[in-house]
């Protein structure tokens, strides 16, 4: 027995002025040889708030960002940031989009006094308050050589001249990647501050659900190229919830119940996350032997998690050696 | 752009300057062993070449730094035009270049021009602009290949060296060279763009961009062709050349053939009585051959000179006298004083009366000029006209002094001359011995062999397949080889006694290769025809040799690039007007044009 799981995309309201998007695709579609990277992705973002994007390796997300600032063609369908055609942007487009990327790619000759100069040149709405407040966050001083930067040091500068340059969008992939604790919390607290200080709609890309917990507004879940999912944190989660169940026996097939995404055995009773299942879930469930069935809280990590790994390979209810 | 400029220029400032004083010093040390400025353009070539590296490299280092994706986001999403990068990036590189290029040689030109009595002439200065021009083309190269989605793209380097690299006057280069070096930038420019993957926008932008890739990929072709075929005729044991018996009747038998041996193969076939005698007496005698190899003359203020000599060094007085482009005399110096020894000019020690041409020095202290040879005399420090040639004539071989005769090879001529012996100057007048027009045109003509007989010369004449390589291009005459024997005789009057077809022993295949690309092949020709004004054998745009085989290959060529061309726009998305160029192109440029194709245009 198989049942298909659906999962059907939520959007954020619609909202009927298009300028209020910051970011809009239409059928986006990106191909490497025979692969689909992007799959007719229909995305629209709205101004202000983080917005979080999440997805396994290889969702599309890098993907969607290359195409979206311009250094990418996409195979077909249409991509619009700041209500520009991404494959058009100009000088002017790009001193409205901030970017940072995992990498914190900064000229590593040079000293962070002379990389802010040289920045703040490039920007005329630059915001020196903002950058020493942020960099406030971060142990480095002016006279350091970008080459003697620690990584959470790097990406605290990044950030802070990110910030400065007063962007109306901030794109951030995946910024965090190989920060320590230390300096990932101080990242987090520079964005989380200086966002509050901006008008700005920052689109954070990462695999850190405890980041998403904490930073966004609104969650788009991607996968292999599509949107999967679009709402608030917290709607996300009401979507998706947790069964704990005691059977006698094993191989009930309980798992192939509808919106069952993710089955765990811990402890000798049974833990379905499921998506889109009210109470009856329950009933289902001793319909098929359980001798009782209860609900239990869920996580954001824990339910994006079993999200994403929906379509792997199954756990096997009776894994563990359990009897 | 002003603070992506001076944050380049900071990037690289040390190891500028590490270059900078290596090739100072060695640019010292290589002019106290020897005049740098004097030398040929064979030994400067290698120091052309590491140059050319190092512009390559810097390029490689500073652009390709920001080939990953991460850096090249960091480097174009600014408030900064791609077009204002790319001339940060470019103004940078031609700053650290000429710092740790040009900067040096400069001063080390003007050490020797305002220091010492050393011939320092405009040449020598337009020279290190040139260089400075080519080491910025190789940055331009390594930098297109850098942010293009293929690094096959640096064979666009190849074609603006098709036009600028020649051995002609440095003045007369400055057009081609900013010709060239305003190509390479402007395409260098287009391809600094933020998606470097997207096909080149506009028609236009296109085939300024193709036509080098193209005519760098029919390079690259031409030396991969002759490559596989040489080293495949080798392995099948069927290469002419690569063996020890070569076919019998052959060109490649006769031009290895003693010169004995070869005026007697042409005398085989004759039917002339004297013919055998002839034939039994060449063994004995020792006869002289004596091939149009002196390929070019210099010229004005050459970009380099030629491996001839331009000098004499006058023992006697201690004396060493270098030719002046300037000035178009000689300068004398003293070598080990380094003191000024005044001038020689045409008139001699002290005249002032230029050269209308720049001479060549001969073994025998003559000077050649193309049309003229003169005689020094050394002891009385005079210059003595001794032969002058008709309009259009000009030599095309060292003269040669066998015989007791002095032996002339020219493009219109073989001339044997006798010194007056009864004349009391020292240097004696020249008599006619006798003389042959070269019947077929000297393009044609491979060498000629003399024999001295006691009652007259055999005199045979080898018209080869004319397969010769000038800069990048190969030319090929059309006419079969043929040899032609004539008997001149005391009174010099000459007759043909014996005529014969030679075998050309090279396949067609291997002596030319337009069938890669008819147009291209005659378009890499035309900047060598048009600038090489040097040139004893004028360049000539030559016909097709005809040759069945070489016409099926070239149509099949471009029968199957316009074919594969079609297959492969099927998979792309360009528009359909844009399908036609390309079309045209492959029908029309055959293998290049497709390279250039499935380069420029990414499939889906």
């Amino acid at each position: 027995m198989s049942t298909a799981l659906e999962v059907v995309p939520r959007r954020a309201p619609s909202t009927p002025a298009a300028s209020r998007y910051v970011i809009e695709t239409e059928g986006l579609t990106l191909r490497y040889g025979r692969k689909l990277a992007l799959k007719g992705l229909d995305l629209r973002i709205p101004q202000g708030r983080i917005h979080a994007i999440v997805g396994a390796n290889g969702a599309g997300k890098t993907s969607l960002f290359r195409i979206l600032l311009g250094f990418q063609s996409p195979s077909g369908g249409r991509a619009r940031i700041l209500g520009r055609d991404c494959d058009g942007l100009n000088e002017h487009d790009r001193a409205r989009i901030g970017f940072v990327n995992e990498e914190h790619s900064l000229p590593a000759w040079l000293r962070v006094s002379d990389v802010v100069a040289m920045q703040r040149r490039l920007y005329p709405q630059w915001n020196e308050a903002r950058y020493r407040g942020i960099v406030g966050h971060f142990d480095v001083g002016p006279e350091q050589r970008v080459r003697e930067l620690s990584r959470g040091e790097r990406a605290g500068v990044n950030l802070a001249i990110a910030m400065a340059q007063s962007p109306e969008l901030l794109i951030l992939d995946e910024p965090t990647l190989g920060l320590d604790v230390v300096a990932k919390r101080a990242f987090l607290e520079a964005v989380l501050t200086s966002v509050e200080d901006a008008d700005c709609t920052v689109i954070y890309c990462s695999h850190q659900m405890e980041e998403i917990e904490r930073l966004a507004d609104n969650l788009i879940v991607m996968e292999c190229g599509e949107l999967m999912h679009m709402s608030p944190p917290d709607e996300f989660c009401e979507r998706v919830t947790l069964w704990v169940a005691e059977f006698p026996f094993l191989a009930s097939g309980a798992e192939y119940l509808p919106g069952v995404l993710q089955v765990q055995r811990i402890d000798g009773l049974f833990h379905f996350i499921v998506l889109d299942q009210d109470e009856s879930f329950g009933k289902q469930l001793e319909d098929k032997g359980a001798r009782r069935a209860w609900q239990g809280p869920v996580d954001l990590d824990r339910a994006v998690n079993a999200f994403l790994t929906r379509n792997h390979a199954r756990p096997l209810p009776n894994d563990g050696g359990a009897q | 752009m002003k603070d992506l400029f001076f944050s380049e220029l900071r990037r690289f400032r040390w190891l500028a300057l590490v270059a900078f004083t290596a090739n100072f010093l060695l640019l010292l040390f290589l002019h106290r062993v020897s005049n740098l400025l004097q030398q040929s353009w064979l030994d400067a070539l290698p120091m052309l070449f590491i140059y050319l590296a190092a512009g390559l490299a810097l390029a490689i280092a500073q652009v390709g730094s920001y080939r990953k994706p991460s850096q090249w986001a960091w480097l174009i999403h600014r408030p900064l035009s791609p077009a204002r990068i790319f001339a940060a990036l470019a103004l940078s590189s031609l700053a650290l270049l000429a710092f740790v290029i040009f900067l040096p040689m400069l001063l080390l030109l003007l050490g020797t021009d305002f220091l010492t009595a050393r011939v320092v002439d405009l040449r020598h200065y337009l020279l290190i602009v040139h260089v400075l021009a080519f080491a910025l083309m190789a940055w331009m190269a390594g930098a297109h290949a850098c942010v293009s989605r293929s690094r096959m793209a640096i064979v666009v380097f190849f074609a603006p060296q098709l036009l600028a690299l020649h051995l002609v006057s440095t003045i007369e280069l400055l057009l081609p060279v900013l010709l060239a070096l305003g190509w390479l930038t402007y395409i260098t420019g287009r391809s600094f763009r933020a998606n470097r993957e997207a096909p080149i926008r506009g028609t236009a932008t296109l085939l300024v961009t193709a036509l080098p890739l193209q005519l760098g990929l029919f390079l690259l072709s031409v030396v991969l062709w002759r490559f596989l075929f040489v080293s495949g005729s080798i392995l099948l044991g069927v290469d002419p050349l690569n063996t020890d018996y070569p076919p019998e009747g052959g060109l490649i038998a006769t031009e290895r053939a003693e010169p004995s041996e070869g005026i007697a193969l042409g005398l085989a076939s004759s039917e002339d009585s004297r013919a055998a005698s002839w034939r039994a007496q060449l063994p004995l005698l020792e006869p002289l051959r004596i091939a149009p190899a002196l390929q070019r003359f210099p010229v004005r203020q050459q970009f380099s000179n030629l491996y001839l000599p331009t000098g004499w060094y006058d023992e006697e007085r201690n004396v060493s006298w270098t030719f002046s482009h300037d000035r178009m005399l000689f300068i004398g110096r003293n070598p080990e004083s380094g003191v000024a020894k005044g001038v020689f000019g045409l008139g001699g020690a002290g005249d002032v009366m230029p050269f209308d041409a720049v001479p060549i020095v001969t073994e025998n202290n003559d000077l050649l000029t193309p049309h003229a040879l003169y005689g020094i005399d050394e002891e009385a420090q005079t210059i003595e006209l001794r032969l002058e040639l008709h309009d259009n004539e000009q030599f095309t071989a060292m003269p040669q002094r066998e015989f007791g005769r002095l032996l002339l090879l020219t493009n219109q001529r073989l001339i044997a001359l006798r010194e007056d012996q009864r004349a009391a100057a020292t240097i004696k007048p020249l008599v006619s011995d006798w003389e042959l027009a070269l019947p077929e045109g000297p393009q044609h003509l491979d060498f000629a062999s003399l024999a001295e007989l006691m009652d007259g010369w055999l005199v045979s004449f080898v018209y080869g397949d004319g397969i010769r390589q000038i800069g990048f291009s190969q030319f090929n005459v059309v006419t079969p080889p043929w040899q032609q024997v004539l008997f001149v005789d005391a009174d010099g009057k000459a007759a043909v006694v014996a005529e014969r077809r030679i075998n050309d022993d090279r396949p067609a295949m291997y002596r030319t290769d337009w069938w890669l690309s008819p147009p291209l092949d005659i378009f890499t020709t035309l900047p060598e025809a048009v600038l090489d004004k040097g040139l004893t054998w004028p360049m000539q745009l030559s016909l097709l040799p005809r040759v069945p085989v070489l016409y099926i290959a070239g149509a099949l060529m471009l029968i199957l690039s316009t074919g594969t061309a079609c297959w492969w726009l099927r998979g792309t998305r360009v528009t359909p007007a844009r399908r036609r160029v390309w079309l045209v192109s492959c029908a029309l440029l055959g293998l290049p044009a497709l390279l250039s194709l499935l380069l420029l245009e990414p499939r889906e």
